[in-house]
């Protein structure tokens, strides 16, 4: 699991990939709905999961023995 | 069946419209006397509103063949949105990330309508987790915070 920090009102959180990828979806739906996104879907959704380095990276595949 | 009672019922009334028009047109029964030939006049009506209610039965079967493949589409885009919901709640990250890739693509999909986007954005409101309450959070706290999934 890879996380990113971000600054939200002055103070920094640690998100993972799966909820700056859920903001990003969540852009898309209000925009469709014509619904204003709240503060922390911008913040969230403004990571570039493609450029911007994760701050830490956990292992967490479940290997199952074949 | 909102389709019914929109443009298909429309396309039928402008073919009845058009075809009185043409029988009114071809008949004119206005100068109709007696002793002339009336068979003449009466199957040329028939054949054109033959052709006409033809037209219309056409019209309203092409619309029930869209309404039907719209139906199929929508019922395969549920089927994916399952198996992308499943997906994004793998064990497996590789897995995570191509059922989000999914659920982005289908939530841009001209197939979901505002229910179905409602239904994305709900589900995936609560995907994001304890984020959410950020904004009702106490400016007060220990600084780095993780919110897991």
């Amino acid at each position: 699991m890879e996380y990113y920090m971000i600054t939200y009102h002055g103070r920094e959180y640690e998100v993972s990939w799966e909820q700056v990828k859920c903001a990003q979806i969540l852009m898309i739906t209000r925009k469709r709905l014509k619904k204003q996104p709240t503060e922390w879907m911008k913040v969230l959704a403004a990571v570039d999961l493609e450029n911007d380095p994760p701050s830490r990276f956990v292992r967490d595949e479940v290997f199952q023995a074949a | 069946m909102k389709w019914i009672s929109g443009y298909w019922i429309r396309a039928v009334l402008i073919v009845i419209a058009v075809t009185a028009v043409v029988t009114l047109a071809v008949w004119h029964p206005w100068d109709w006397t007696p002793g002339e030939s009336f068979t003449r006049t009466a199957t040329a009506a028939a054949a054109i509103i033959g052709a006409a209610t033809g037209a219309a039965v056409a019209i309203v079967g092409i619309g029930t063949l869209v309404q039907r493949s719209r139906t199929d589409r929508r019922e395969e885009w549920w089927r994916r949105y399952r198996w992308a919901l499943e997906e994004s709640g793998s064990s497996t990250r590789a897995r995570r990330r191509i059922g989000y890739a999914v659920l982005e693509t289908l939530a841009t999909s001209q197939l979901a309508g505002p229910t179905e986007t409602g239904i994305i954005d709900a589900v995936t409101q609560s995907h994001v987790g304890l984020v959410a309450s950020w904004d009702t959070m106490s400016p007060q706290g220990n600084g780095i915070e993780s919110e897991g999934l």
